[in-house]
């Protein structure tokens, strides 16, 4: 590395105009100085680079790096993005990769956890330490006892190797992150829809351009939001959105909030929280009373002519253990045949049926005589609705008078309500109500994924595993983990507490943290310190840890918890593959490789998480399973050649992306349906059998795993001064990489929607005497244990916090609203950065059964002004 | 020699905020947390309209207009504003003396004090790409390709076929300035 320069000079380095005192750039006290190669050699190369953002997914892009340095960026000029990317890709670049308080030397800690006060120190002071610690706990017989937290697949440098890591040393690894984001959803889906069709549904991949109505609940849609067939966010999304309104979609946004760009909408249902199960069931009701289902689709690929016991409500099965359906043409019970048969099978809503002397009737007729119970009327009192009866009645009509090209969607952030899996339940019965999947304008499955398998080298190539009869499982975003591990033993036990899907159970850790099971954490790509609910019952747990090592690249509130800091090479400094297939504004599929790739050389001392790793194998004795490992191209060239693609990592990154591009079919049955009755199931046999009629589940006979979806009603505000305080993302905004961001945090890129105030509607705060601007406490009231049967802890019963005011006409009355990701507690932040509620704070940790989603929502707090 | 405009067509924007942060960094104007101040070209205009649940927000980015009749350039003592040929109003740094006149008499609310370098600042379409025959960034890199720019003489140009073929419309045309950005649908 070249000579140093002073801090000054580095930030007229990283084109950051060098301000006056006022300047906010400290980290710890230290002073950054950096210099690459380029800089020193002041050569005048200029070249276009091609890589991807990670600000809140991997959008392919290139940056223009000229003598070293990143001076402009734009999108790759393939489908959806055609040339362009969203604003977070700049403030990835010059408000983190460039940021003065960039990260560039291991940090040890020397104040108390939490204090922010550390000094530099040196890589073999970290690789020592650390390597110490995990060998005390291999020697011990419990490797178990670190864990590996990160948080996003993205943004985390390689999570294939961190899986692989876990499984040669034994020790644990958690996508904690995963679970307050969609791991509840994945499991609805799976239950409902089957494993291999979940994880689309999930990201609401759907033929948009051909789509003429769709109803989407919360989240800020379109804003953020997967674009179809990608993992990728708005940028790729916007241009398939403006395509499908400029082909005459309408969207209708149920949200409690008018958000950024929901605004966008043709019209704004403003829900009251958790009611969303009695909405999707008030427009169920009259899609089934005015006919206006798919019955054809229904009796082809649902269950819902399947046979339930009245008496039992278990599944009517034959001698061989068989689901039943009704047969009209020989007026007998006959087993459910495969997907795809209709034969003569009844959906035969309102009748009950005799087999032998068991009165039984149709999955399809439990589900409405539940939707029975949610007439338009009492939708409207329930979801607290300002419009008439008639607006239920409206958007069944418009759904089925435009079905299949409709979607009726719950969001893809879950996990948000105890009620969420039966929420979902619910939402997805509708759509099989409207015939929309694998329809045109309705729900699609890509057809041409390419199958890369996670690149972990094997034997003879390493030695022959540890443990070689150790079962691994799969585990998110195409993982492989150990089934003994404490996200996954509780989803393979006999009976199944959770779902396999369901990502992460995150108060298992802290349980095992509590009880001093797990020791030691290293934690990348996340900042699980604050986004895990219940901040305060969090911070307790982690301060009972012997070690905390944590990655990245700016400040935040888990460095802060951190023992060691380590300065982790940002997204544009390091090698990643990522394939998708994305549904293009052109109506096409697009198969698609890309690579991340190093643009500019690691400042300072920066390094990559798999070299650091590396190092720490050797310390270990693991070293064989490491060496040798070329993690820049090497590991990306085996996942490509395991999908049989013709072309090298090296090529991506010199070529840019790999595009194979094919028409859309339309196809229900183009893979089997993973489901027990082989249909989508609209009356759960896995919820029945695994849980809600098994004695031995911990969920038995629990309504909230209730084989026919049922809307069961949350904790309500009580007084006057108490609200919902729900949380949701700027559409400039996504995640950890997205804030402490010095363009992203702007007070003037925030337009009409200022990011840290707590929003209030107009009426309840002239209620309160409040005006804009008044200063409140907010102080959490509940879900207390006494409100809410699945509250797992209660200690956020009762916190406290001071912020500003934002009145708005946009925001349901009942409903306090922050941004996520405000209120932050890490004095290394931007000021702003601080600035509002931590909502997660506010928020008491619970249980959502089978599901596992924490209540990410579920908070009741008490306004008081002053 | 063109008459340049810019017309911007709000059924595409998608209020990504992409042109506010473009402007930014890819002209090194600080950030609000290297200085304290809030300097910016683009301000972005979105005002809620209605009352629950009949609320609407509207959203516009706003720049200088350059305007045929700027205010700014009558009122400048020093020539640093100045009407150009091809009709951008431009910005000479080395004339400007920081008086703030053109600040106060600009009824779009578009220039900017800097108080590190004691001179204006303010969009100029990117004056110096433009006249490499491109875009000014918040064009080309407008997620929505919403933004459009070009010469308002030619009638086919793209930008005249915005106003004359879907209506867009200047910002407060009563104020008389005559500006030269353009709003079409309106909503």
């Amino acid at each position: 590395m070249g000579s140093k320069l002073s801090r000054r000079s580095f930030l007229k380095l990283t084109g950051v105009a060098v301000g006056s005192g006022l300047a906010y750039s400290k980290f710890g006290g230290l002073k950054l100085s950096a210099l690459s190669p380029a800089e020193a050699t002041g050569t005048d190369d200029e070249k276009w680079k091609h890589t991807a953002c990670a600000l809140c997914l991997m959008c392919p892009m290139q940056v223009k790096v000229k003598n070293g340095k990143i001076v402009d960026v734009r999108g790759e000029d393939i489908y959806p993005w055609k040339g362009r990317v969203c604003a977070k890709a700049y403030g990835g670049i010059w408000g983190r990769v460039y940021a003065p308080d960039r990260i560039i030397y291991p940090l040890k800690r020397v104040g108390k956890r939490g204090e922010g006060k550390f000094v530099r120190c040196s890589w073999d002071e970290v690789i020592t330490n650390f390597s110490k610690k995990l060998k005390e706990y291999m020697d011990e017989g419990h490797p178990e006892a670190f864990e590996i937290w990160w948080g996003c697949p993205v943004q985390a440098d390689n999570m294939y190797f961190l899986h692989y890591f876990s499984r040669i040393m034994g020790c644990s690894i958690s996508y904690m992150h995963g679970q307050i984001c969609f791991g509840d959803h994945t499991s609805e889906k799976s239950v409902t829809f089957g494993g291999s069709r979940a994880g689309d549904l999930v990201n609401g991949t759907a033929d948009y351009i051909n789509t003429k109505y769709a109803v989407i609940a919360a989240q800020n849609f379109p804003g953020t939001v997967f674009a179809p067939g990608t993992q990728c966010g708005a940028s790729a999304f916007w241009p398939v959105y403006l395509k499908a309104k400029e082909n005459g979609m309408r969207h209708l946004s149920v949200d409690p909030k008018l958000t950024d760009s929901g605004a966008l909408a043709n019209e704004w249902i403003p829900i009251k929280p958790g009611t969303d199960g009695a909405f999707a069931y008030g427009v169920a009701n009259v899609l089934i009373k005015e006919k206006l289902y798919d019955e054809d689709f229904l009796l082809k690929y649902t269950n819902a002519p399947q046979l339930i016991r009245v008496d039992t409500k278990q599944a009517m099965k034959d001698d061989a253990g068989k689901y039943l359906a009704w047969d009209s043409a020989s007026n007998s019970a006959i087993p459910l045949p495969p997907a795809d048969q209709r034969g003569n099978l009844s959906l035969g809503i309102g009748k009950t049926y005799t087999v032998g002397d068991v009165q039984c009737k149709t999955a399809l007729t439990l589900y409405a005589e539940e939707s029975e119970k949610y007439p338009p009327e009492k939708v409207i009192e329930i979801c607290e609705l300002p419009f008439l009866p008639d607006k239920i009645v409206e958007i069944a009509r418009n759904l089925g008078n435009n079905k299949p090209a409709v979607l009726f969607y719950p969001g893809f952030t879950t996990g948000r309500y105890t009620n969420w899996f039966q929420v979902l339940r619910i939402y997805s019965c509708v759509n099989m109500l409207l015939g929309n999947i694998e329809r045109p304008g309705g729900w699609y499955f890509p057809k041409h994924k390419f199958n890369t398998g996670t690149g972990w080298p094997e034997p003879p190539e390493v030695p022959e595993y540890p443990n070689p009869d150790l079962k691994v499982v799969p585990g998110p975003w195409g993982n492989l983990m150990s089934v003994e591990l404490l996200d996954k033993a509780p989803c393979y036990k006999e009976p199944r507490d959770f779902h396999p899907a369901t990502v992460a159970l995150p108060w298992d850790h802290f349980t095992a943290m509590q009880e001093g099971k797990v020791k030691a954490l290293f934690s990348t790509a996340e900042n699980s310190a604050i986004t895990q609910v219940n901040t305060d019952y969090v911070y307790d747990c982690l301060n009972k840890l012997e070690m905390i090592v944590v990655g990245d690249q700016l400040p935040k509130d888990f460095i802060e918890m951190a023992d060691y800091v380590l300065p982790e090479a940002a997204y544009v400094e390091r090698n990643q593959l990522f394939t998708f297939s994305a549904l293009g504004q052109d109506g096409q599929e697009h198969a698609t490789a890309i690579m991340r790739s190093r643009t500019i050389e690691l400042p300072g001392e920066v390094k990559t998480v798999t070299w650091f790793f590396t190092e720490v194998s050797k310390r270990i004795g693991l070293g064989a399973y490491f060496e040798n490992i070329d993690t820049d191209y090497g590991w990306w060239n085996k996942m490509l050649k395991h999908a049989k693609l013709p072309v090298t990592a090296e090529e991506l990154v010199e070529n840019g992306p790999y595009v194979e591009k094919y028409p859309m079919t339309y196809d229900v049955m183009f893979k089997p349906i993973e489901t027990r009755s082989g249909r989508f199931e609209m009356y759960s046999n896995e919820l029945a059998e695994e849980c809600y009629f098994n004695e031995k589940s911990i969920w038995y006979e629990s309504q909230y795993i209730y084989p026919v979806p049922c809307h069961i009603p949350i904790a309500e505000p009580k007084g006057k001064d108490e609200f919902y305080l729900v949380s949701g993302k700027a559409s400039w905004h996504q995640k950890s990489a997205t804030q402490n961001n010095r363009y992203l945090m702007e007070d003037e890129i925030e337009g009409g929607c200022p990011f840290s105030p707590l929003y209030i509607n107009a009426e309840r705060a002239s209620e309160l005497g409040l005006k804009e601007g008044d200063m409140v406490e907010v102080e959490c009231v509940g879900p207390t244990k006494q409100e809410e049967p699945h509250v797992f802890d209660d200690s956020a019963i009762g916190y406290k916090q001071k912020v500003r005011v934002h009145i708005t006409e946009g925001l349901h009355p009942s409903v306090a609203f922050t941004h996520f990701a405000a209120g932050h507690k890490a004095k290394s932040m931007l000021p702003k950065a601080r600035e509002g509620v931590l909502h997660s704070a506010f928020v008491p940790l619970t249980v959502e059964p089978y599901g596992g989603g924490c209540g990410k929502n579920y908070s009741i707090v008490r306004l008081r002004k002053g | 020699m063109p008459r340049y405009g810019m017309a911007v067509d709000l059924k595409k924007c998608v209020r990504c905020r992409t042109c506010y942060i473009t402007c930014k960094v890819l002209h090194n104007i600080p950030s609000q947390f290297d200085n304290g101040r809030k300097y910016t070209r683009v301000k972005l205009i979105e005002p809620e309209a209605g009352k629950y649940p009949a609320v609407r927000r509207f959203f516009y980015p706003s720049h200088c207009m350059h305007c045929d009749d700027a205010p700014c350039v009558t009122v400048c003592p020093t020539g640093a504003s100045f009407k150009d040929k091809d009709g951008i109003i431009s910005f000479d740094p080395k004339k400007c003396i920081g008086c703030r006149y053109c600040i106060l008499a600009c009824p779009y609310d578009a220039r900017y004090f800097n108080h590190e370098t004691g001179i204006v600042d303010k969009c100029d379409f990117c004056e110096d790409k433009v006249r490499q025959g491109k875009e000014p960034y918040c064009v080309e890199k407008c997620i929505g390709h919403a933004i459009t720019f070009g010469d308002l003489d030619d009638p086919n140009s793209e930008v005249s076929r915005m106003i004359t073929e879907a209506g867009a419309v200047a910002l407060s045309p009563q104020l008389g300035t005559k500006p030269k950005v353009f709003y079409g649908n309106m909503r």
